[in-house]
Order: structure tokens, then C-alpha cells, then sequence
């Protein structure tokens, strides 16, 4: 193949990623007849009356606010519990030892597991407790898949660290948790903010919970773009200004980390 | 427990032995308090799924009806979800949009990757625009395409009629067009990941077997069949995976786009039990149909798992 008729084909993929994002925007800056017409409207003056309009009166003003708060506290909460044990697991126990190899595959298995299975037993302990309809029991369950990605993507970093420095500094007289901190943590920086980014992306998109477990003002982005479909079927621009308002943050965010992402999607499984 | 064994100093001659093993004890304790946080996280939403689970399992459980939280039936949910139809139809489904979701993107994706992997005007700035769709929330990649493919309004009709190939299309209405519009949507979020591991993966390759094939003459086609793929396979073996365990769990693009209409032909299986557990509040059944998928899943992929991610139980230390 000649390398203008490669560079061709990728340009292409590229279009295809990239063509229907460009027609999300220009549609939230169309006018509600222009968004709706049958025949594309291709010239039009730019109009961010529907992003006010979905801002305020759709609540995705709140609703950013709950979905910034969720996954920001949670990853959080996810590093502060998935280091240490990702540090037990690959620096303390041997890394073949069978303690060390289960909890790296229960952890595994943990998140293979559909959330359609503990979606109902959340939901119904939850309800009885007052954590549904409110960010705190989403808080709670997204905290648990921040942990579980956490312990995979430090396991990776970790796995080929070498044991002689935590032994140095236990000489030292060091205890195991400042070693962690003061000579492990400083070494796996690029797992730390792998692991944020991911967990981060990862609470903000999540659907099914936050569906189920919050309700009215505590609702998440996507829940409220979702409710949005009901109630503002028709009225496209407004539709689409939500869509761009829920996902520019993250896309955003993503786009300017992107470096640290590529080894954690894969659990360390790509270098 | 043999990590202690490991790390255990010798007891030196001049110290009281209560002290050495005060000091043990006290190093055991350190090294377990590094489970603490993550126990914390973990078992009070483990106990909750054993025992909830349990008691949603064996009681017909329904929201609207009262009482109906005390009804057991023992097995009786496990027998109506094999005698279920629409069970069987939302594992076809999933299993559809599985595999020829995850067959396209690693088609597609792998050979892009390996477009991508050379010289090109703009590599930066397109390996971040690929990323967009992949980052993109599931509910707006659902909601904008469920737009585009609208009958009357949406650009692809448009696009469609501007060629002559009709405008009306009801792509979303149409049971024997709505599960590939479905698919279509997955791939097109999807690949991108496909593309960005791959394409890692392609740059730590090491050179010296490409330079020894061409030497030999190998090139173009013959190189990527019998060098390139057989060094990749561990990181597309660990790309299907991650992709099969998302992809099985779908449920955010349906919800937007279809909802599993019309009818049940894209009613995956996420959908499903959200529909009864959410919908008609059965959720003692909806329960069991969440136990049945994951136990399917643990088995499926239990084996495939723990060797791909290098982690193997000795058999030994059982």
C-alpha cells in the first residue's frame, strides 16, 4: 500500500471519531427549528440560549456539581485504599506467595463481575439506611470500583519495583507505611495519576448506579441528560447542549492526560 | 501466612527473646494494617451482596407489593429464569453485540494501529482526537447517535437522501436494523481503545526481529502476518478480554438509543434485569438474573483471566 493511500485510510478513522462530536456541538449552537429540520441546516449564527436553558433549567448546572463531587471524592478515597494494599501485595507478601496471588485475583475477578448483580442488594440496604436519593451511597459504591482499579494499576506499577529499597528502609527503622509513603509512593507517581484519571472517567460516565441510587437534585450528568430525552424530546438544540455540557469536562480532561492513561487501560498489561 | 516467614530476622544471641518477638508481633501488625482501607471499602459492600443477595434470591420480592418481601420461594426464581424467553433472547442479544461488536473494533482497531504506527503528518494531534469517542459519556454517545439516526431530523437520512439511497429510515424502529444501529454505536466508542493499547504496544516491540525479517525480504503484508501479529498476540489476547468483560456489561447506549425495543430485540441482558428489577420492581427475580449472568461470567472467564494477567495459584500452596 502507498503511504498517501495509508495516510488516507487513517484520516478517514479520524473523520469518523470526530464527525459526529462536531455535529453534537453545532447542533446545541443551532436555533430549536434549525436543530430539528429535516434538511441540514449548514449556515447559521451561533445561538448559547440552549446551554443557558439546560444549565438552569434542566439542572445540569446541579447535576455537574454531584457528578464533580462523586468521582472526585471517590477516586480519591479509591487511591487512599488501593495503594496500600497493592504495595502488600507485589513489595510485603512475595508476589507468588498464594495470599498476595488471591487478593490480585479476587480483585480481578471483582471487576469482571456485572453490576447488575449487586445493583438490587445495594439498592434495597441503601433505601432502608437513607443513602439512596442522595450522592453519598453512589459515593460509597463508586469508592469500591475506584479501589479495585486502584489496586490492578498500582499492582502493575509496583510489580517491578525492586525490593531492595524497601528493605533499605526498613533498615532504617523505617515502619512499612512510611516506606510506602516516603520511598515507594515518590517512585510510582505515574501509577497515582494513571489511577486518578482512570477512576475519575470511570465515575463520571457511570450510568446504571447513579440511575438507581440517586434521584431529583442529587442526579448525576448522565442521569439527568438520560431524563432530558424524556422531557425535552423534541427540542433538540437543548438536548445536545446538555450532551456537550455532561461530556466536555471529562473529554477535556482526557485529552490533556492523555499520556498517563495508555499503561493503566490495560492494567499494566501494555508497557 | 509466608510472608512473615520470609521477612523474619534471625534472633540475635544478645537479646531477650520476648523483645525479638514483641518486635515480630509488631511488624506483623504493621504489614496487616496495610489491608485495613481497602477492607474498609470492600467487605461492608461484600457482606451486603452475600447476604441481600441471598435473601433476594430465595423471596419473591416485588417494590409495589407489600408483604412480598417475605415470600419465599426457595428455588423458584432459578426455575422461572430457565423457563424465561426473554432471558434467552437478551443472552442472544448480548452475545451478539459481543462478538461482533469486539470482532470489528479489534478488526478495524488493530489494523489502524498498525497504519498509525509510522510516520504521519499530525500523529499527535489524531491520537488525540481518537481518543474523544472512547472518553465520551456512554449516555451522550448514546443519546447523539440515537439523534442522527433519527427518521425525519437525523443527519444520517440526510446524508442518505443526499445520495439517493432514501430518507426515511427508521434505523431505531426496525428490529432487523435496530441491534446493528446498537453495534454501530459500541464500535464507534469502542475502537479507539483498541487503537491506543495496540498501538503502545506496537512501540515497545523490539526492532531486532523486524530487521532480521527484512533482511530476510519479508515486507509489507507478509511482515505484519508473521512477525508483527505472532509479537503482539499477549496484548491482543489482553485487549479482547478488557473489551468482552465492558462490553457484556452494557447498558448505557441501549438505555439511550432503544431501551431494548422495539420489543426485545436489543434488550440486552444489563437492560433486562434493570427492566425488572426497576421497571416492574420484581426484584427478587431481577436478583437472581443478576447471579446468573455473573456466575456465566466468573466461569467464562475465570481461566482466561488469571493467565493473561500472570497470575497463577500455585497448586501446591492450596
Amino acid at each position: 500500500m502507498k503511504r498517501s493511500v495509508k495516510n488516507a485510510v487513517v484520516y478517514l478513522f479520524v473523520l469518523w471519531c470526530v464527525a459526529p462530536i462536531l455535529w453534537l456541538i453545532s447542533t446545541s449552537l443551532k436555533s430549536d427549528v434549525d436543530a430539528f429540520s429535516p434538511q441540514y441546516v449548514w449556515f447559521f449564527t451561533p445561538d448559547f440560549s440552549s446551554y443557558r436553558e439546560a444549565w438552569v433549567d434542566g439542572a445540569m448546572g446541579s447535576a455537574m456539581v454531584n457528578s464533580a463531587t462523586v468521582a472526585v471524592v471517590s477516586s480519591v478515597l479509591g487511591i487512599v485504599a488501593g495503594l496500600p494494599l497493592a504495595y502488600l501485595i507485589t513489595q510485603v507478601w512475595p508476589q507468588q506467595s498464594a495470599g498476595a496471588a488471591r487478593l490480585a485475583l479476587a480483585t480481578l475477578l471483582l471487576t469482571t463481575v456485572p453490576p447488575v448483580l449487586s445493583l438490587t442488594p445495594f439498592y434495597r440496604t441503601f433505601f432502608h439506611v437513607g443513602l439512596t436519593g442522595n450522592v453519598v451511597g453512589l459515593t460509597i459504591v463508586h469508592t469500591f470500583y475506584a479501589t479495585l482499579l486502584a489496586v490492578l494499576i498500582f499492582r502493575s506499577f509496583l510489580v517491578n519495583f525492586p525490593l531492595e529499597i524497601r528493605e533499605a528502609a526498613l533498615l532504617d527503622g523505617l515502619g512499612e507505611w512510611a516506606t510506602l509513603f516516603r520511598t515507594v509512593l515518590p517512585n510510582a507517581w505515574g501509577g497515582l495519576f494513571a489511577t486518578f484519571v482512570l477512576a475519575l472517567i470511570q465515575s463520571w460516565n457511570e450510568f446504571l448506579y447513579a440511575l438507581v441510587l440517586t434521584s431529583g437534585g442529587t442526579q448525576t450528568a448522565p442521569v439527568t441528560i438520560a431524563g432530558f430525552l424524556s422531557f425535552f424530546g423534541t427540542n433538540w438544540a437543548r438536548l445536545t447542549a446538555a450532551g456537550v455540557i455532561g461530556a466536555l469536562p471529562i473529554v477535556v480532561f482526557a485529552i490533556l492526560v492523555r499520556k498517563h492513561m495508555a499503561r493503566g487501560l490495560s492494567f499494566g498489561g501494555v508497557k | 501466612m509466608p510472608a512473615a516467614t520470609a521477612s523474619k530476622a534471625p534472633p540475635a544471641q544478645h537479646q531477650p527473646t520476648s523483645r525479638t518477638g514483641r518486635r515480630n508481633a509488631r511488624a506483623r501488625l504493621a504489614r496487616a494494617s496495610l489491608l485495613v482501607p481497602a477492607a474498609v471499602v470492600a467487605l461492608p459492600l461484600l457482606v451486603i451482596i452475600l447476604i441481600q443477595g441471598f435473601r433476594l434470591v430465595t423471596h419473591a420480592e416485588n417494590l409495589i407489593q407489600p408483604g412480598s418481601e417475605n415470600l419465599w420461594v426457595g428455588l423458584g426464581n432459578f426455575r422461572r429464569a430457565f423457563t424465561d424467553p426473554t432471558l434467552l433472547s437478551s443472552i442472544r442479544v448480548t452475545v451478539i453485540y459481543t462478538v461482533a461488536g469486539v470482532a470489528l473494533e479489534m478488526i478495524i482497531g488493530v489494523g489502524i494501529a498498525l497504519l498509525l504506527n509510522g510516520r504521519i503528518p499530525g500523529k499527535g494531534v489524531l491520537r488525540a482526537l481518537i481518543l474523544i469517542p472512547m472518553v465520551l459519556t456512554p449516555v451522550v454517545a448514546g443519546l447523539m447517535w440515537r439523534l442522527l439516526l433519527d427518521p425525519t431530523s437525523g443527519f444520517i437520512n440526510y446524508l442518505l437522501g443526499a445520495v439517493g439511497l432514501g430518507s426515511d429510515h427508521a434505523f431505531l424502529a426496525d428490529p432487523h436494523t435496530a441491534l446493528p444501529a446498537v453495534i454501530l454505536v459500541e464500535v464507534w466508542q469502542n475502537t479507539p481503545f483498541v487503537v491506543i493499547i495496540v498501538l503502545a504496544g506496537l512501540e515497545s516491540l523490539d526492532p531486532a526481529p523486524f530487521e532480521a525479517a527484512q533482511l530476510d525480504g519479508a515486507s509489507g503484508w507478509r511482515l505484519i502476518r508473521h512477525v508483527t501479529l505472532p509479537m503482539l498476540a499477549p496484548v491482543l489476547s489482553i485487549v479482547v478480554m478488557l473489551r468482552v468483560i465492558d462490553s457484556v456489561k452494557t447498558f448505557a447506549i441501549i438505555n439511550a438509543m432503544t431501551q431494548g425495543g422495539p420489543g426485545t430485540s436489543t434488550l440486552a441482558i444489563s437492560n433486562y434485569v434493570y427492566r425488572v428489577g426497576f421497571q416492574t420492581f420484581d426484584i427478587g427475580y431481577s436478583t437472581t438474573l443478576g447471579f446468573l449472568v455473573s456466575l456465566a461470567m466468573l466461569v467464562l472467564l475465570f481461566p482466561t483471566a488469571t493467565r493473561l494477567m500472570g497470575l497463577r495459584i500455585r497448586k501446591g500452596r492450596r
